[in-house]
């Protein structure tokens, strides 16, 4: 009956991963974080003027980090104190956002006004339309990264051997280091360059040549949460997900002595499928043209 | 003391070198300009050992080397799903073939590389011999970051003062050496690497072994000068 209970738990906490990266993921393409930044920063410079929201306050690891651990020790704080669990979730993902809100923000303007040197307008109604947009994403990542760590800290059996801000700090770390692997390919190679050819990757020649019109008027980064919701989001949730499920699943079915052996069979698997995706990759595309 | 001291070394440098067989693409990469992992390589370094350290930690008190294998295990097993994901958002998402042309042949598939990178980039996604590479480095990582938190934990938890608390701050210690060895590694790298057949990675290996043991080295002395004042006081 534990193992029964453990393992709906696990699948729960699975489920809250995958929530958690879809979110975590498209916040950082409507905010314009990680790396395809650099060609939103560059497009001013070659003469590009462009309306896309401007943000990197850090690398996506270090800034989800950053924010899911002053969640995670406020939920810490709020739960010593007696408040209800997801009280203090809540409010701890909500004060978390806000802070977000604020770097983001001071970050757009700042990146935008050191670029009035290459004429770069600062438009206010990017701020009024796609900072809410991006606090409801991350407020929604925070949360269910907290919750998350929460699951593992408090309910799960055997429990991680760790405080709740240290968990929610790992967690985070985790999430934004998949978000930037995995999510930001279809934003960076395939959304900021739909002038290109499909299927062409981006040659070098090409950088800073971002497509600054949409089917109506200028392309926003609404407009590319839009484009990135319906793949590269919920690839990088599901990234995530299989990684949460599959690290505490080893551990609750098997027992220890035999868990890392399964773990490094499903490595094996998993190397496997790749390299079947290399090989039916090559024989439907064929080679460039 | 001295014990220690030659484990926190040892666990440092096997993550040094477990940078460098990590391949790492960073910003180009995530614009399918070049092959690799798209993020920094301390991004993904330090998301793969935190991955390690949590599992390390939740099977802490078993033996040593179950504890081990089982951090060792979950970094491989993050570092697997990321760069068998990062490849389908390459397929499925940009439509790109899986090559690289810093080799010519893919050593393990036998598969040719230069007919199948867009001409003006030097390669997309995670070719076999790369994935494979990322797993070694990750298996190095992973290693040396649980090594280096039984270490720190193990010597934490034998003072009666530091029990309760031993496994939040060997949790924190190791994840700072991460920092470090990661970001220094990562400045030896100088940009992109493919793992261990690129040609590049001969020129660096050496250089980045000495580096980390020369980190190591200084890492140890102020673990142990501040794991001995904690403990011996």
């Amino acid at each position: 009956m534990d193992m029964i209970s453990n393992l709906l738990l696990v699948a729960f906490m699975g489920l809250i991963a995958i929530v958690a990266g879809i979110f975590e993921d498209l916040e950082s393409d409507v905010a314009s974080t990680s790396n395809p930044n650099s060609q939103v920063q560059l497009a001013p410079q070659v003469g590009k003027l462009h309306k896309f929201f401007n943000r990197a306050i850090s690398g996506e690891p270090l800034l989800v980090g950053c924010m899911s651990v002053i969640a995670g020790s406020l939920c810490y704080a709020f739960l010593s104190n007696g408040y209800n669990v997801l009280f203090a979730i809540f409010i701890s993902a909500i004060i978390a956002t806000a802070i977000q809100a604020i770097l983001s923000v001071t970050s757009y303007m700042g990146r935008i006004t050191s670029q009035s040197l290459y004429n770069q307008p600062l438009f206010m109604d990017m701020l009024y339309k796609h900072v809410p947009v991006m606090m409801a994403f991350a407020f929604v990542s925070i949360f269910s990264v907290v919750l998350l760590s929460y699951l593992m800290v408090y309910l799960l059996v055997p429990a991680v051997n760790l405080s709740l801000p240290i968990v929610t700090a790992f967690m985070g770390i985790t999430l934004g280091s998949i978000g930037s692997a995995v999510g930001d390919i279809h934003y960076g190679a395939e959304k900021l360059y739909q002038n290109q050819e499909f299927g062409s990757g981006l040659p070098v020649s090409n950088s800073g040549n971002i497509t600054r019109m949409s089917s109506l008027g200028s392309n926003n980064s609404i407009d590319v949460l839009h484009f990135c919701s319906k793949f590269a989001g919920p690839l990088t949730g599901l990234a995530f997900g299989v990684v949460i499920f599959l690290s505490f699943w080893t551990t609750t079915v098997f027992t220890v002595e035999y868990a890392y052996i399964v773990s490094i069979i499903l490595v094996v698997l998993i190397t496997l499928l790749n390299y079947l995706l290399e090989r039916n990759t090559r024989k439907k595309y064929g080679k460039y043209q | 003391m001295l014990t220690i001291l030659l484990l926190l070394i040892v666990a440092a440098t096997l993550i040094g070198l477990g940078v460098h067989f990590i391949p790492v693409g960073g910003a180009p990469a995530a614009l399918s300009t070049t092959a690799g992992i798209p993020t920094g390589a301390p991004m993904i370094t330090i998301g793969m050992g935190v991955t390690g350290i949590l599992v390390t930690s939740s099977v802490i008190g078993n033996s040593m080397l179950t504890v081990l294998l089982s951090g060792m295990s979950a970094s491989m097993l993050m570092m697997a799903i990321t760069m068998f994901f990062s490849n389908m958002v390459h397929v499925y998402g940009v439509g790109v073939n899986i090559s690289s042309s810093t080799f010519n042949e893919d050593p393990i598939t036998s598969f040719s590389q230069e007919e199948y990178v867009s001409p003006g980039t030097t390669g997309h996604g995670i070719p076999t011999v790369s994935f494979i590479s990322g797993l070694i480095g990750s298996l190095l990582g992973g290693l040396g970051g649980s090594l280096l938190y039984v270490t720190i934990y193990d010597m934490l938890s034998s003072s009666p003062a530091y029990v309760s608390r031993a496994g939040v701050m060997a949790a924190l210690l190791t994840l700072l050496v991460f920092f470090v060895i990661a970001v220094m590694s990562s400045y030896n790298i100088g940009g992109t690497i493919q793992g261990f057949y690129d040609k590049k990675f001969n020129s660096k290996i050496k250089a980045g072994l000495v580096a980390s043991i020369l980190t190591a080295i200084l890492m140890a002395v102020i673990y142990t000068i501040v794991l001995g004042g904690l403990t011996h006081v």
